[in-house]
């Protein structure tokens, strides 16, 4: 039996243990949330691949310095979101940049999942639904696009949202509610019409 | 690219000798901001006591002598001083309840009104075991000039003897219907009380410290019709600078219809036993 067969039915929560034994079982810890967290930093921010790799980077580098700081309250993917979402925002705190100009793509079942929350009719063109909604998450207030793509793109639910932004989960419950506005607002003003 | 990624973070750790850090470094930081915000919690409570005595004892049987509108008498008489204490002690403690590791979770009026409960829960605690009097002994004591403008304003408010208002000091006591007081601009008053309502816990000795409601009757005399303790800032009076020189300056308290005190400085007051505390 392999290593990697072995942490195969371990929890992220007992491979950050481990990890702590054993610098090596980092890296099957690293394999498990790299591809989820390249994909959320290019979501929330307006970096190239580059740049998202080097964010990512330093962001392994922070949660490895802090695994004993760890809350096992906590879920560790949330600890870990939460990680990179500050290092996401300490990157543009240092270049002093808003994240504008990048694009967000939706899958088609994405875009239906969204569409059916935001309550949209289902007789809608899926193509022109897509563009719309892509359109309207570049517009919409960076707190608004970050908890839609937590809820939505991420699928997490609002109390591991909650532990990822630090704020309460009523006022995770606000902002998705009021993102949800601003989306059909913008969809709105992008003439996709309800 | 992505097990490229995954290799270079731990060739990096390797090669930077990177270790995570020790667990007792975020612990220290855990500990110290939850003692932090203990100790916040008691400042709050603190200066609670505080204010529960200075407002307890805020002359309220008397303001109509003191300034006539009630609304007014309470806008002037206010602990300000102790009620911002409260306050930032209140958002210090806030502060370090949300920067707890789970402190985040909780929203911000909820986290208020805690600290808001609990600090006037210690602070009615604290002044029923005479914390809040304490506190404020020592202070008019140790800083009367800061006491006098910043803290408690309304002792100059007694200090209109035109107006029927007189405070000050025991010195002599001829007999407890006549006695001699040293006000805060070291003058001496000749006191008659003869039929002055006198709660039974004030007695009339030297080193009392009192509060009058009478009439001025002559240069340096004075007809007390009803006498009190003097409550919060009476340790201002303990002061040595009180006992043998001049009181810092206080606010120059004035309302309208005063016609102001006589700037004469008189000479040191003799050394006085200790005070009886009424």
């Amino acid at each position: 039996m392999t290593n990697l067969e072995q942490t195969q039915d371990k929890t992220d929560e007992e491979l950050a243990v481990l990890t702590l034994e054993n610098q090596g079982n980092f890296l099957y810890l690293l394999k498990r949330y790299e591809d989820k967290l390249m994909r959320y930093i290019l979501r929330i921010s307006n970096v190239s691949r580059e740049e998202a790799e080097d964010i990512l980077q330093d962001t392994f580098i922070k949660v490895y310095q802090n695994l004993n700081d760890f809350d096992p309250e906590l879920k560790f993917s949330s600890w870990i979101y939460r990680i990179t979402h500050n290092q996401v925002v300490s990157h543009h705190r240092r270049r002093q940049a808003r994240p504008e100009g990048y694009k967000i793509e939706l899958s088609d079942e994405l875009a239906n999942k969204l569409a059916a929350d935001l309550n949209t009719p289902r007789e809608i063109d899926r193509g022109l639904l897509r563009q719309g909604l892509e359109a309207a998450l570049l517009n919409i207030d960076e707190k608004y696009r970050e908890v839609i793509v937590l809820k939505f793109f991420e699928g997490l639910d609002y109390r591991e949202i909650s532990d990822i932004l630090k704020k309460p989960v009523g006022t995770i419950g606000t902002l998705i509610n009021r993102a949800k506005i601003k989306l059909r607002e913008e969809m709105k003003k992008n003439s996709i019409k309800y | 690219m992505f097990k490229e990624l995954s290799q270079e973070v731990l060739k990096k750790i390797e090669e930077k000798h990177i270790k995570p850090k020790p667990r007792w470094t975020f612990l220290l930081k855990d500990y110290a901001v939850w003692i932090l915000g203990a100790l916040a919690l008691f400042s709050g409570g603190l200066a609670f006591a505080v204010v529960i005595y200075m407002v307890k004892n805020n002359d309220w049987e008397v303001y109509k002598n003191i300034n006539g509108s009630l609304p007014q008498f309470v806008v002037l008489t206010m602990p300000y001083f102790w009620l911002i204490f409260l306050a930032v002690f209140i958002l210090v403690a806030h502060y370090n309840f949300k920067h707890t590791k789970t402190g985040y979770r909780y929203r911000l009026p909820a986290v208020i009104g805690v600290s808001i409960v609990l600090s006037i829960g210690l602070g009615g605690f604290l002044y029923g075991a005479g914390v809040g009097r304490a506190i404020d002994d020592v202070l008019s004591e140790n800083a009367p000039g800061f006491y006098r403008v910043f803290v408690n304003r309304r002792l100059d408010m007694w200090a209109r003897p035109e107006r029927g208002l007189l405070l000050g000091l025991i010195t002599t006591v001829n007999n407890p219907q006549e006695f001699e007081l040293l006000d805060f601009e070291r003058r001496t008053w000749a006191v008659s009380a003869f039929g002055a309502a006198i709660p039974p816990f004030v007695k009339i000795e030297t080193g009392g410290r009192i509060k009058i409601i009478g009439e001025k009757t002559g240069e340096n005399a004075f007809h007390a019709v009803m006498i009190m303790p003097v409550g919060p800032g009476r340790g201002m009076m303990r002061h040595p600078e009180f006992m043998h020189g001049v009181m810092p300056p206080g606010p120059g308290f004035m309302m309208r219809g005063d016609v102001g005190l006589d700037s004469d400085i008189m000479p040191p007051a003799p050394p006085l036993p200790p005070d009886p505390d009424f």
